[in-house]
């Protein structure tokens, strides 16, 4: 074990600048906190609790952009996660969680932790976790490595999930070679909440007990959160090496303590948080910080499973599956006996303290003594130097991109053998969906829906992030994140009610990626505020760049609506022969960034056309109303190539066919326009359904037969629907086979 | 007729089978524990699917340890219904209430979708609602479900008409004889990968499930 | 004190297709030498021998417990004895 170096030697070797703590930060804290000079303990709570990674100090400014409140809003960001109240007494809770670094690493850990994490999240809440989502984001199938990550990921998806028992209901898979030695991997977590039972991250009341629960505290992950909080660097391999190795029977055990406890003895808790990111010291000092008490912890009696561990590795452990809760004086054994019954560990660790401070022992020492405030609300945040990228500066003063098609049917086929595009079936397959049977829709479809026992209403769920549409314009890539997401859970016959989000970015320090992130939340708030879909939850992962390539700004949206009455569920297939098709929304010229360009020339360039929000929102609306009269067989949101996918994704459902006959060019089918939808009416409904969406909705044929078949402005084609369904469902097994 | 429903630690499809059995079927059921000692009162008992125990050693390994299973040997000896579906299967066999043994998928995937199964014996009280040979289609969801048995004990299942369902048209798990769900010598323990307690509501997209329910409330006991 | 492996396997009968999966991973690096992989498992097990010999002890665990005879087998050895 290291030999502890004294405050004086700290200030003068400055071991802090490797763990991320700035000259500056430690000055400020020495002069301005806490008036001396810190102790080797506290000056490595300084440097994880200072980390981008625990205190958002350079998003912060930015986050602050988001709209936050709304008339079903019960609970914001801050805590554990968000809380939005679906009427009866209910409430959805959700969240969205990166765990970018660790699943480059050891994905199939990175991963399973990342699901585990987030879960976490969701019943400090006191909800029950009901279904999981996973946005992935991966470099292309031609390289062996890649396809490793890929089913070690997924592995560690279904792994911990389907050890839960919570089911996976969707998601999104999308390939881009920026991703390559940087995968993204954001998991959310969507509960449900009698909202009498809503808890959150609090400690207060002097003498009250603060209680550890679940898994012993091992050296798992020590600097994960500043290990988070920086690049990978090709040289430093070795760097590669904090990763959490995760239980999930050990947390399902823990899920039914804390739901007994919080659903059947709310009055003995004050406040309950999961231990993340720096463990123990991120939990206790926020819930003290939340309660504005003092707080003190005895460090030998935290459960350990490791000898010889010192104060510091204790506090900044990221052992995984473990909950700290602040408990009524006089409930600790009560507390104790539910976790008893599950063979959990639940241990009385401190007690709140009249005052303000911070203080830990160990092996009888005063080993730290802090304001609680100086490792939360007193962080500096920092300011970030911005610069529009010069990508989009050169981009605007070229003419647009315009994709010229000689041969409908190979490009059409060609597009559904991509892989963003191709079935991901092989990968959803492994993850159990249906589990708890309240999956009305499955993974594969607009959004993942699920039912809400005793009554007739469902949950609908999306995850949606392009890359690329925000690196070529992060904010007009941010509305249209938030839009594309709006249109997967309105496609199901849902209302939109709010957002969760993962912002991953490169490296914050680049100005220019800076104003990325930046402009990316000015289009995600905007589009937020008009949709009237506020931002409940959140969580940024910074740094996502190897050897100073950062991947595109990937904000991932996660969308939560609800389906008022699952009468009017509405699927993506086309349901009969003989119904009226219409496309919904205008198209345009929108190239940029798309399947097509980076299919036809392998790169993205360009600009991206603004959007109409208020247009848009404006004939959801009026889709949504038909939905719920009943008046939709089908509908089927436009997404990534555009109407030709989604009219070939909409005829593999029950392989019925299409007829279609319209104004759109060849290249037209492919362009990406946001807002759109492919929709499919009964007859006896089409002349009320067209007056309805008049001037936004465009009849373009019918369903029919088994194949489609498309006159165009320029070029006409007849594809069967059971040939375009087998390149679409053997694409991605095909390419996962290869041996380099 | 009063059915339990074992919870394990890592039981997690104990409320697919519970609603099943109380909200679509209106039948009267309790949760049990798996560290209860008694079915005292209890006329079937049902073991559902899930994650005992982690899976560790192997699926169902620790679970058979548990203070319930005598009760539901003796609920077993005594004729009573005795349904176990995925984990529950496992957890059967390794308590050799059922012969065989469930290994990893041939695949070595976890695997969840609908699969196709014939009716192979309608004459138990499990399946008297459905046709012999009748094809259903049920769910599976799991990474151990391959059946295994040495032939000595394969042919002895076959020829006793042990088999009650076979995966008619692929054998997602590589199970010998595409045996999908089988009894015990006398009829009354049943044990199956698939999941029909996933298949009893229309809202969910299929029913072909709620007949094995059906059957089982027609029936108390089988006798010796 | 006393540390026992105990190695368990599938039977010889039983299709082991992590094996087989294995051994092709195997070939496809060029080495035909290989002829075959079985994949099992092995437990570590610290003993102190009372009344009951150690092998009694290994024989009744892994009969209890640690194997399951319809489709497994197991053999063991004796890594330290102090």
């Amino acid at each position: 074990m290291m030999q502890e170096m004294t405050p004086e030697e700290i200030k003068e070797k400055k071991p802090y600048l490797d763990w991320s703590l700035s000259e500056e930060e430690y000055d400020y804290i020495c002069d301005k906190l806490l008036h001396r000079l810190p102790n080797y303990t506290e000056t490595g709570l300084f440097s994880a609790m200072w980390s981008e990674h625990c205190s958002y100090k350079k998003s912060k400014p930015v986050l602050r952009l988001f709209p936050t409140k709304g008339p079903r809003i019960l609970q914001g960001p801050g805590e554990g996660a968000g809380v939005v109240d679906i009427g009866d007494g209910q409430a959805v809770v959700f969240k969205a969680e990166s765990h970018n670094h660790p699943t480059a690493v050891e994905p199939y850990q990175g991963a399973a932790t990342g699901v585990g994490g987030i879960l976490r999240d969701v019943f400090s809440m006191g909800a029950r976790p009901v279904a999981t989502l996973d946005s992935l984001h991966f470099g292309e199938l031609d390289d062996a490595h890649t396809r490793w990550l890929l089913n070690e990921t997924v592995a560690g998806i279904g792994g911990y999930g389907n050890c839960m028992g919570i089911p996976t209901v969707g998601g999104e898979l999308t390939f881009d070679d920026i991703y390559k030695g940087n995968p993204v991997m954001n998991a959310m977590s969507v509960g449900l909440l009698d909202v009498k039972d809503m808890q959150k991250g609090l400690a207060q009341g002097e003498g009250n007990a603060v209680m550890y629960v679940g898994a012993k505290t091992g050296r798992d992950g020590i600097h994960g959160a500043t290990f988070a909080s920086h690049s990978f660097d090709s040289e430093h391999e070795s760097q590669r090496s904090a990763v959490q190795v995760g239980d999930p029977f050990m947390e399902k055990l823990l899920l039914e303590a804390c739901l007994e406890l919080t659903q059947k003895h709310a009055d003995w808790l004050v406040g309950i948080q999961d231990m993340g990111a720096a463990g123990i010291v991120s939990s206790s000092s926020e819930m003290a910080s939340e309660g504005k008490s003092g707080m003190e912890l005895n460090l030998d009696l935290v459960p350990q499973r490791e000898s010889g561990m010192s104060a510091y590795e204790i506090m900044l452990s990221e052992s995984q599956e473990r909950m700290l809760l602040c408990v009524k004086k006089g409930h600790e054994e009560d507390v104790k006996k539910i976790f008893d019954f599950y063979d959990l560990d639940a241990v009385v660790i401190g007690r709140i303290t009249s005052g303000h401070n911070y203080v830990l022992r160990h092996h009888g020492e005063v080993v730290c003594d802090i304001p609680v405030t100086s490792l939360t609300e007193d962080v500096l945040e920092e300011p970030s130097e911005e610069k529009q990228p010069q990508h989009m500066i050169d981009d605007a003063a070229k003419p647009a991109w315009e994709p010229e098609i000689t041969d409908l049917a190979k490009t059409y086929k060609q597009m559904l053998a991509q892989p963003t595009i191709a079935s991901k079936e092989m990968f959803t397959q492994t993850y159990d969906s249906m589990v708890r049977t309240s999956t009305v829709v499955g993974p594969g479809e607009d959004s993942g829906v699920l039912r809400v026992r005793g009554t007739h209403k469902g949950i609908a769920m999306t995850t949606d992030g392009n890359g690329r549409f925000i690196y070529l314009d992060p904010e007009i890539g941010g509305k249209r994140a938030v839009v594309e997401a709006a249109s997967n859970i309105i496609a199901s016959g849902a209302e939109p009610l709010a957002i969760t989000d993962c912002l991953n970015f490169g490296n914050p320090n680049e100005p220019e990626v800076f104003w990325e992130l930046h402009h990316s939340v000015m289009g995600i708030a905007k589009a937020c505020e008009v949709l009237e879909t506020p931002v409940v939850s959140g969580n940024v992962s910074l740094y996502n760049e190897t050897d100073d390539k950062s991947i595109y700004p990937t904000p991932m949206v996660g969308m939560v609506g609800l389906v008022k009455n699952l009468d009017h569920l509405v699927r993506d297939s086309f349901q009969e022969a003989g119904d009226d098709l219409y496309l919904v929304g205008q198209t345009g010229a929108d190239y940029a960034g798309s399947e097509l360009q980076k299919m036809l020339t392998g790169e993205i360039s360009g600009s991206l056309n603004d959007l109409d929000l208020d247009h848009i929102k404006d004939y959801q609306k009026r889709l949504l109303a038909q939905m719920e009269a009943g008046h939709v067989a089908s509908a089927h949101d436009l997404s990534e190539g555009g109407l030709a996918v989604s009219l070939a994704e909409s005829s593999f459902g029950h392989g019925i066919g299409a007829e279609v006959a319209c104004d759109l060019t060849s290249a037209e089918l492919f362009s990406e326009t946001p807002g759109r939808f492919l929709v499919s009416v009964p007859s006896e409904y089409s002349a009320e359904f067209a007056a309805a969406l008049a001037g936004d909705a465009v009849k373009i044929g019918q369903t029919a037969g088994d194949s489609l078949k498309l006159t165009l402005q320029d070029q006409a084609a007849d594809l069967p629907v059971a040939e375009l369904k087998q390149i679409w469902e053997e694409a991605l097994p095909c390419l996962m086979k290869s041996k380099d | 007729m009063k059915f339990a429903v074992i919870q394990f630690p890592g039981s997690n499809c104990d409320i697919d089978l519970y609603e099943a059995l109380h909200t679509v079927c209106g039948a009267d059921v309790a949760y049990v524990p798996s560290k209860e000692s008694s079915l005292d009162g209890f006329d079937a008992v049902m073991l559902p699917g899930g994650f005992s125990y982690g899976d560790y050693l192997r699926a169902g390994a620790i679970a058979r340890f548990t203070n319930i299973m005598p009760a539901i040997v003796e609920m077993a000896k005594a004729g009573k219904p005795v349904f176990g579906t995925c984990n529950g299967f496992q957890i059967l066999t390794e308590a050799s209430l059922l012969p065989g043994a469930l290994k990893r998928n041939d695949s070595l995937k976890f695997v969840c979708k609908t699969v196709e199964l014939e009716v192979v014996n309608n004459d138990t009280i499990f399946t008297s609602e459905y046709q012999k040979g009748e094809k259903i289609n049920l769910p599976i969801a799991h990474a151990d479900g391959s059946f295994y048995a040495d032939l000595e004990t394969l042919q002895k299942i076959e020829d006793n008409g042990q088999v009650v369902f076979r995966y008619s048209k692929e054998n997602p798990n590589g199970s010998l004889n595409n045996i999908a769900g089988i009894t015990n010598e006398r009829g009354n323990v049943l044990g199956m990968m698939p999941h029909p307690e996933r298949a009893v509501e229309a809202l969910l997209g299929n029913t072909d499930g709620l007949r094995l329910f059906k059957s089982i409330l027609d029936h108390a006991e089988v006798k010796a | 004190m006393t540390t026992v492996r105990i190695y368990v396997t599938y039977k010889q009968s039983v299709f082991d297709p992590q094996g087989e999966a294995i051994t092709n991973s195997i070939h496809s690096l060029g080495h035909d030498e290989v002829k075959g992989v079985k994949v099992g498992k092995f437990f570590d097990v610290t003993i102190e021998e009372g009344d009951k010999p150690v092998a009694e002890t290994v024989k009744e665990i892994s009969e209890e417990l640690l194997v399951n005879f319809n489709m497994e087998t197991y053999s063991y050895k004796i890594l330290e004895e102090e």
